[in-house]
């Protein structure tokens, strides 16, 4: 599949969009799930590109990772595990004994020792960039400075919510200080 | 009238004031699923900076893909690593994760240090004193944590 390969409105009439997490910040497509899971989903975007034609409740996050795809090129993943299991390895034992729903993940969250890696190797293991979930779209935010008690208009025109982000640690109220957070991410 | 809203941290940090978000928020009671995994993943042909508009029906038609639903073990397992994770935090800085598949024995492990030392735990002392406690014991805490640039 291509990106321009594909049109830009679903059956219902509302418009999908695909966003990447990135590796650096989720290691794995399941890092990203279970965060969804306990949070819900939160991207951030340039505020000059706020979607249009997105329906509350219709429209669709497509969410992609650089290493959502696996390929084995020796072998089946029946004989992958069979060959991670023969290491009796705890640390892989706990990882074979996990719940993914990201089936790929599991590989991924392996733990890095010379014997896994051969085994890798040996089966030809390689990820690839790929969509491994959707969530449906409920709104746009937009995080207010202090001082600041609504959203500015270009973007309230737009149907961005005014949030006001609170450190639940602290009680504080979020400051625009320097973060890990990036605009891609 | 704005939201006050309590934000956790996310793999990417806390959110920016002044920036804008696409949002998949869910609430009690809903009825969208929080997150639909396909099986088996779509191939893309390349990573994308930002946001792309798709046709995701096509996209799900051409592919034979299969949803999985959600489960409430990945939830929990996300719950102890961040957890967890704090805790790694606090003993090693801001740019350590404990690495993959070491999250039970870490918990395990920072009990087991804390029960021999004969904490008790209980308000904003003891946490302070089991803090003190795991930092004098790092070395048997840090082969299950990694450190990665916090920038």
């Amino acid at each position: 599949m291509t990106v321009s390969d594909l049109t830009t409105a679903n059956v219902s009439g509302a418009r999908d969009l695909m966003v990447f997490r990135g590796e650096k910040y989720w290691s794995t497509p399941e890092d990203v799930i279970r965060e969804v899971h306990q949070q819900g989903l939160s991207v951030r975007i340039p505020r000059n590109t706020v979607p249009e034609g997105m329906v509350r409740g219709l429209s669709r996050i497509a969410l992609a990772h650089i290493k959502a795809v696996m390929a084995i090129e020796h072998g089946t993943e029946d004989e992958l595990r069979a060959a991670f299991a023969n290491l009796h390895d705890p640390d892989v034992d706990a990882v074979l004994a996990r719940t993914y729903e990201h089936a790929p993940s599991r590989w991924l969250e392996m733990p890095d020792t010379e014997a896994t890696r051969a085994i890798f190797e040996q089966f030809g293991v390689k990820f690839s960039p790929g969509i491994f979930a959707f969530c449906y779209w409920t709104g746009c935010a937009y995080y207010l400075k202090p001082g600041e008690d609504e959203a500015p208009r270009d973007l309230a025109k737009k149907g961005v919510q005014a949030v006001r982000g609170i450190n639940p640690e602290t009680g504080e109220i979020l400051l625009p200080v320097a973060t890990e957070h990036e605009e891609e991410d | 009238m704005p939201e006050d809203r309590l934000v956790q941290r996310r793999g990417c940090g806390f959110p920016i004031p002044g920036g804008v978000y696409l949002e998949s928020i869910g609430s009690a009671g809903g009825t969208l699923p929080a997150i639909v995994v396909l099986d088996p993943p779509i191939p893309v042909d390349h990573f994308h900076r930002g946001f792309v508009m798709i046709d995701l029906d096509a996209t799900l038609a051409v592919h034979n893909v299969q949803y999985v639903g959600s489960s409430l073990q990945s939830a929990e397992d996300y719950k102890l690593r961040a957890g967890m994770d704090k805790i790694a935090r606090d003993i090693f800085g801001d740019g350590a994760r404990i690495k993959h598949g070491q999250v039970t024995k870490f918990h395990d492990a920072a009990f087991h240090i804390l029960d021999q030392a004969g904490w008790q735990p209980g308000g904003a002392a003891a946490a302070m004193q089991a803090r003190s406690i795991l930092r004098e014991q790092a070395s048997i805490l840090a082969p299950m944590v990694e450190l990665k640039d916090a920038a």
